[in-house]
């Protein structure tokens, strides 16, 4: 029987995962000519105040995202795994695969929706969200290819995360048993796959590493409210900040052609993000008891798992719309990075208040349950 | 009279035919132009698909782009070396690659257009190729590239070996050795082969089979007709389907068959020619031209009269070409044709060859003939006046037919006869009867209908020929003479109007019904409808609204308010303001010597000057001058007449010329997109093709003077362009490229740029793209915002170390302070402690117990004595000279043998020699020593041993004490640990060492300390 956690730590894990999915936002909001962005990504376009900020935001201090949630994930999941393993699958199969066929079909009715008027039509083409590049209406498209979208290619791109988390729970018994037992060449094996972006058969690459991670130092007992010794906040927060400072200037300024740039890039993203987890974990503590004091921040994280559902494709149409209407204003870019994440914010808050309030029970397959115990309800 | 009338009939004759063969016209490219055409000896030419042509000259390979040929040599360190010598093929192998025939040197490769590389693909044949064999490279539509050798076969490229092997491709039996001349029928899917000793060969794609005269089972006609096909030297098969076949016995015989084999008569034309010739395979273009060249021979077929027209050659050709050998002939992608011959490049001017342009200079053979005016009759036919040879007659294509006007001619003298047909002017009547304006007053009137002619002559003309004939709305004819009158005849008589007093060339009516008229020397005349009145007069000397000069040949009506007089320069003549305007010379007008103005139906305003054919659009003010590269060559001398036709056609004519064109050929069409034809940085031209496919061209910081050469790869349109430029960053706006088609920019600052450029025709039709280069040119790294940050991020880095160190230094001094408060605390406080209260003890009995007493002094002695050996210690191992093994060793040995030899214990002390090399930290040393002091003291208090050992060695790392006794010993597992034994674990513990303890009671003590050293 684990040892249970501590309040503090219960908080700063529901903390962080809010943190992790609001932020989300200005990751998928950046608006730079590269669509997809890649660690190693290089900018085809001028460095100015704007492209840079959005660089450097998306793609350099926002990268601790997913590891962390995914050392969350792989923290709590190992907590529980005195459950039997059918049982524990089974609830992951309603907590994540049903959320997962939720919102990748409201992804295609919100895409369909904007597809019924012409001004929106034209910012869901320009956004060419399509992950089969076919950026027809759906109407064009048919019912093959809109199922094959549901099930296979959602619409709402984030949704990766939680189909690769959701095999990682499958395979958690084979995860743990490497963890534990080989815990040195597995690190390794898994640290490459995401350094390089790799997949292991129909394992997503990117977040097996820190998923193990979770499952290691729940395993090892390790205290994760208190910072170890050898760490130092200043070298944390230095690599973190300096490193993505750095990194994003290279993408602007080095051979995009060059593989010394892809290495480089490669490396700065992988220390830096590394950095930046062990830098925000352990130096935001006094914020997360500040915010967690309050039950307007904790009912707000209560939405955590319905923003992370909602929030794409809608920032990406919305971003594609503000350039319609505003691309005449000055220094429209950044306005639009900094305002189109903020109102889907409050949209997916309060459409997820009126779910939950109005329909409960479709909020709660949406969500898989998260969301019910919340300090405001 | 018989032998003028003889000639007269040729004449026309002759015209006729020319008309329907008139012949292409050539534009010559040379060494001699100075843009760097390497030898006029060309080979060959090949126009990619960006429009680029390739040219391979006697001097290897070059690339032109309309403005300048491109010298080609292999830049890459593996390249094959490419060859500056005679390139006489040049085949394409893909998009980005071509292969090149280097035959006299027997050298064939590829060459990478991106890479600049060269490959020399070697020739690997069963047997040897005689020296001196001609080789033929090709390439058929599966993409197999084949090299005939001449008397030995065909190899294959085989694209594993990279090389031409002999695999017999094509069966081919044995005998049968194909010349040049074979040809890829690929509607059929075969191949022919000449193979002049058998005959002809087919080698059938599909059954794999090769049909010869020997082996027919299809049947081929052209193989059953033996005798014709023996020394077949060349074969070809047009889009008509019809087979051209040339042989070689005692001469070259040329043959065209149809698809049943029977011989058809269209080689017409090809057996004219002055002088020994040999023709090539026949080349056709896209529009079915069929050319047919080789040595002294270059013609095409023409579809009319189904016969070949030859091209003379040499410097009196009319069509301005001069060869002794066509090498290749080519279609680009404009639909002109290109010319590969041992006198240079030459390339066929728009619409000449195609009747859009008729375009013919008269010439002595004919004994010349002077064109006077023309005439379109309302029933379409062109009648054109000559001096001396009567009236051409012509129908609406241009084929000569007769219109019986002399039919009815009375007899008159000879010199009347004459005068009738030395005729001026021509005008038809809105009754049909066509006026003839004739030499000494005479004139004809012609009655198409009836084909009646009357031939008059009046008193009101005094004997002064006619020189113009018009009429205006009411019906009345106004007619000119040389004497300066103007006459007018309302259907009943004439009627002298004015007396100019000097030749009146030209009578213009205007839509208001004014007459205008240019008495020669005396300006500009405007007439009252009625002719009487003299409305306005311009002249060259007026104080104000002057025209150029006074004597002008052509006037016309532009629009409403505006005359134009060809008065030397063109005079714009507002009628309404009375206003003049010039067009001169300097505005761009080939010369101030205006000959014909015609305004066409777009209101375009055609101009003939002596120097030639111009266009001036009104809207745009621009002038285009039109020369041989349009096809227009005789323009200057077709000064004497000019006619707008009721098909759009412009006419002009004069001595022994005559122009004949749609003006709609001569329009420009989309101007194409410019394209960046090479990138210099310094003077290395950059392969452009690679730089450009990058999204952006990165150059270093010290490649920041380059030039970028620009162009639109149309060939016909390249002197009609005018490109404007601009470098954003560098550039506020568009720059105009005044006839030079490239910029050169010098030391920019590191950074984003972009190149733009587009062309505009001079009718102002752009481009349909702008055409953009993204260039960035990389600061030095130490000038990037990388290098910087990392700059800021390591001096942050080594504060914190500095930062870090300071910390530590301070720690380790409060440290060491501690520990030294500690000891004086522990060791000193407790001692002196001790001390005090026994002084007070002994001092309270000193009187009453002096036994006591002494046993307090006795105690305080001791503990003053260990305080002070407590505080020696401390001392010394504060004092850093101690700081090495031999002086913690010495001080050892010292303590050992002072204690043990008090007892009378005899002691053994070994130290191994590695152990000097050691350092100990001042804890360690410390305590190091403390641990053997207390086990020294045991062994000496404790022990009653008459022998102790004691060894310091070094072992895998660890610094190893042992201590040993032959005392009584202990039991072990049983001794508390009290302050001694306590003291000597938790030092060994400090030291991250391990201690042991080994006695028994009667066994001695084994006491062994290991601790890690570096």
């Amino acid at each position: 029987m684990p040892a249970p956690i501590s309040r503090f730590l219960s908080q700063k894990l529901r903390f962080y995962t809010f943190i992790c999915i609001a932020l989300l936002l200005f990751v998928h909001g950046y608006n730079l000519n590269q669509t997809f962005l890649q660690p190693f990504t290089t900018v085809q376009e001028p460095l100015t105040f704007t492209s840079f900020f959005e660089y450097f935001v998306a793609n350099g201090i926002l990268r601790f995202r997913i590891p962390l949630l995914f050392i969350i994930s792989g923290y709590i999941y190992a907590l529980k795994d005195n459950q039997g393993y059918g049982t524990q699958v089974k609830k992951r199969a309603i907590s994540l695969l049903i959320p997962y066929l939720i919102w990748s079909a409201i992804g295609l009715a919100i895409t369909w929706l904007w597809q019924q008027n012409p001004v929106t039509a034209r910012a869901v083409f320009e956004s060419k969200l399509d992950q089969l590049g076919d950026n027809r209406p759906y109407a064009a498209i048919g019912w093959g290819g809109i199922l094959f979208r549901w099930v296979a290619a959602p619409i709402a791109f984030q949704l990766w995360f939680i189909l690769a988390l959701f095999l990682y729970d499958v395979c958690y018994p084979l995860i743990r048993w490497l963890v534990t037992k080989y815990p040195i060449p597995w690190f390794i094996f898994t640290l490459a796959l995401w350094a390089y972006e790799l997949s292991f058969l129909v394992i997503d690459g990117r977040g097996l590493f820190f998923f193990s991670i979770g499952i290691w130092f729940q395993k090892m007992n390790v205290n994760l409210e208190r910072k170890p010794k050898w760490i130092s906040m200043y070298i944390a927060w230095l690599l973190f900040i300096g490193l993505s400072v750095i990194k994003t200037f290279m993408a602007f300024e080095l051979d995009p052609e060059s593989k010394l740039t892809y290495a480089l890039l490669s490396i700065l993203h992988s220390v830096s993000v590394i950095a930046g987890i062990i830098a925000v974990w352990y130096g935001a503590d006094r914020v997360v008891k500040w915010c967690m004091r309050r039950p307007e921040f904790v009912w707000l994280t209560g939405f955590s798992f319905f923003i992370f559902g909602l929030h794409a494709p809608l920032v990406v149409y919305l971003t594609r719309l503000f350039y319609i209407f505003f691309h005449t204003v000055p220094n429209y870019r950044l306005m639009t990075y900094l305002v189109v994440p903020g109102i889907v914010f409050v949209f997916c808050v309060l459409m997820g208040a009126a779910t939950r309030k109005l329909v409960p029970q479709l909020y709660r397959w949406a969500t898989g349950g998260r969301g019910f115990r919340t300090g405001m309800q | 009279m018989k032998k003028a009338l003889g000639l007269i009939g040729f004449t026309l004759c002759s015209f006729t035919v020319l008309l329907a063969q008139q012949g292409f016209t050539f534009n010559r490219i040379s060494t001699e132009d100075g843009i760097g055409l390497a030898s006029n000896v060309v080979y060959a030419t090949y126009q990619d698909t960006k429009g680029f042509i390739w040219v391979g000259t006697a001097n290897g390979l070059q690339r032109f782009d309309g403005s300048k040929f491109i010298q080609y040599s292999a830049t890459d360190p593996v390249s094959h070396t490419l060859p500056v010598s005679d390139l006489t093929q040049i085949v394409p192998s893909d998009n980005n690659s071509l292969w090149l025939s280097f035959s006299l040197k027997q050298e064939f490769g590829i060459f990478n257009l991106s890479t600049f590389r060269y490959t020399v693909i070697p020739i690997k044949p069963l047997r040897q190729i005689a020296p001196g064999a001609s080789f033929k490279l090709w390439k058929d539509s599966k993409g197999q590239v084949f090299l005939s050798a001449l008397n030995y076969g065909i190899l294959h490229f085989d694209r594993k070996r990279m090389a031409f092997v002999d695999d017999n491709y094509f069966n081919l039996p044995e005998g049968y050795i194909p010349t040049h001349g074979n040809f890829e029928d690929t509607v059929k899917h075969q191949y022919w082969f000449t193979c002049n000793k058998k005959g002809l060969a087919v080698y059938d794609e599909r059954t794999r089979e090769v049909y010869t005269s020997d082996h027919n089972p299809k049947n081929i006609p052209l193989l059953n007709n033996r005798k014709l096909t023996l020394g077949a030297s060349e074969t070809f098969i047009d889009s008509k389907r019809r087979q051209w076949l040339f042989c070689w016995t005692t001469m070259q015989y040329k043959f065209c068959f149809d698809s049943t084999g029977k011989v058809l008569q269209d080689t017409a034309g090809l057996n004219y020619n002055p002088d020994y010739n040999e023709m090539r395979t026949p080349y056709e273009t896209r529009q079915g031209v069929i050319w047919v060249y080789g040595v002294n021979a270059l013609y095409n077929y023409d579809r009319d009269t189904r016969s070949f027209y030859y091209y003379e050659h040499g410097a009196r050709s009319p069509h301005g070409i001069d060869y002794q050998t066509v090498f290749q002939v080519m279609e680009d992608h404009d639909g002109s044709v290109w010319l590969a011959t041992d006198n240079g490049l030459y390339f066929t001017s728009p619409g000449s060859g195609s009747n859009g342009v008729v375009d013919k200079l008269f010439g002595e053979k004919t004994g010349g003939v002077e064109f006077t005016d023309i005439l379109e009759l309302k029933t379409g036919q062109i009648w054109l006046s000559t001096w001396g040879m009567g009236i051409f007659t012509l129908t609406r294509d241009m084929k000569n037919y007769e219109a019986g006007i002399y039919n009815n001619m009375p007899s008159f003298d000879d010199l009347t006869t004459v005068q009738y047909r030395q005729t001026w002017a021509l005008y038809q009547h809105t009754d049909g009867r066509i006026w003839i304006g004739c030499q000494a007053g005479h004139y004809i009137i012609h009655d198409p209908v009836n084909g009646k002619s009357r031939f008059l002559t009046d008193p009101v003309f005094h004997q002064s020929t006619i020189r113009y004939i018009t009429g205006d709305k009411k019906g009345n004819i106004w007619l000119s003479n040389m004497r300066g009158d103007l006459i007018s005849y309302d259907g009943k008589q004439f009627r002298l109007v004015q007396e100019m007093g000097s030749m009146i060339t030209k009578i213009l009516i205007d839509d208001e019904g004014l007459i205008w008229l240019s008495p020669l020397g005396k300006g500009l005349y405007c007439l009252s409808a009625d002719g009487k009145k003299v409305l306005k007069r311009y002249t060259a000397t007026a104080p104000d609204n002057r025209l150029f000069m006074n004597t002008g040949r052509d006037i016309d009506q532009l629009n409403d308010s505006v005359i134009v007089f060809g008065a030397g320069a063109m005079n714009f003549v507002n009628k309404k303001s009375g206003k003049v305007r010039w067009l001169t010379f300097n505005d761009g007008l080939p010369g101030n010597t205006i000959q014909r103005i015609r305004v066409d139906s777009d209101g375009y305003l055609w101009m003939i000057t002596l120097n030639g054919l111009c266009r001036y659009n009104p809207s745009t003010g621009r002038i285009t001058p039109y020369g041989r590269k349009d096809g227009i060559t005789v323009a200057h001398r077709t000064v004497e007449a000019d006619y707008f036709t009721s098909t759009g056609n412009l006419m002009f004519a004069g001595a022994n010329a005559l122009l004949y064109f749609k003006p709609s050929m001569l329009r420009s069409p989309q101007p194409p997109d410019v394209t960046i034809t090479d990138f210099k940085i310094f003077n290395t031209y950059i392969p452009v093709d690679s730089l450009l496919a990058l999204p952006r061209v990165q150059l270093n910081s010290g490649q920041n003077s380059f030039s970028i050469y620009f162009a639109a790869l149309s060939y016909l349109e390249r002197d009609k362009l005018t490109y404007y430029y601009r470098m954003t960053g560098v550039d506020t706006g568009w720059v105009k490229a005044d006839r030079q088609w490239y910029v050169n920019y010098s030391l920019l600052p590191p950074g984003n740029y972009t190149f733009s450029v587009y062309c505009e025709d001079i009718d102002g039709l752009r481009s349909n793209n702008i055409t953009q280069v993204s260039i960035y040119i990389k600061p030095p790294f130490w000038r990037t915002y990388w290098f910087m940050s990392t700059m800021l991020f390591l001096v942050a880095l080594v504060i914190y170390v500095f930062h870090s160190m300071r910390v530590n230094r301070l720690l380790a001094v409060e440290k060491l302070r501690n520990r030294v408060a500690r000891d004086l605390h522990d060791d000193m406080g407790s001692t002196l402690s001790t001390i005090n209260i026994l002084s007070s003890m002994a001092k309270s009995r000193m009187l009453t117990d002096p036994i006591k007493t002494g046993e307090y002094l006795g105690k305080i002695s001791d503990n003053s004595q260990r305080m002070m050996d407590a505080m020696d210690d401390i001392v010394w191992s504060i004092k850093p000279s101690n700081d090495s093994m031999q002086k913690i060793v010495a001080r050892m040995r010292e303590f050992a043998t002072s204690v043990l030899e008090a007892k009378e214990i005899e002691f053994d002390f070994r130290v191994d020699e590695s152990v000097f090399d050691l350092t100990l930290n001042m804890e360690a040393r410390r305590d190091f020593f403390l641990v053997f002091k207390e086990a020294i003291n045991n062994a000496a208090k404790y022990s009653g041993a008459s022998m102790v050992v004691s060894r310091i060695g070094l072992h895998h790392k660890r610094l190893v004490l042992l201590v040993e006794d032959n005392g009584i010993g202990f039991d072990a597992e049983s001794a508390d640990s009290g302050n001694g034994l306590g003291n000597m674990q938790k030092r060994a513990d400090a030291m991250r060492g391990r201690l042991q303890f080994i006695s028994r009671p009667g066994e001695g003590t084994h006491v062994t300390l290991n601790i890690p050293v570096q």
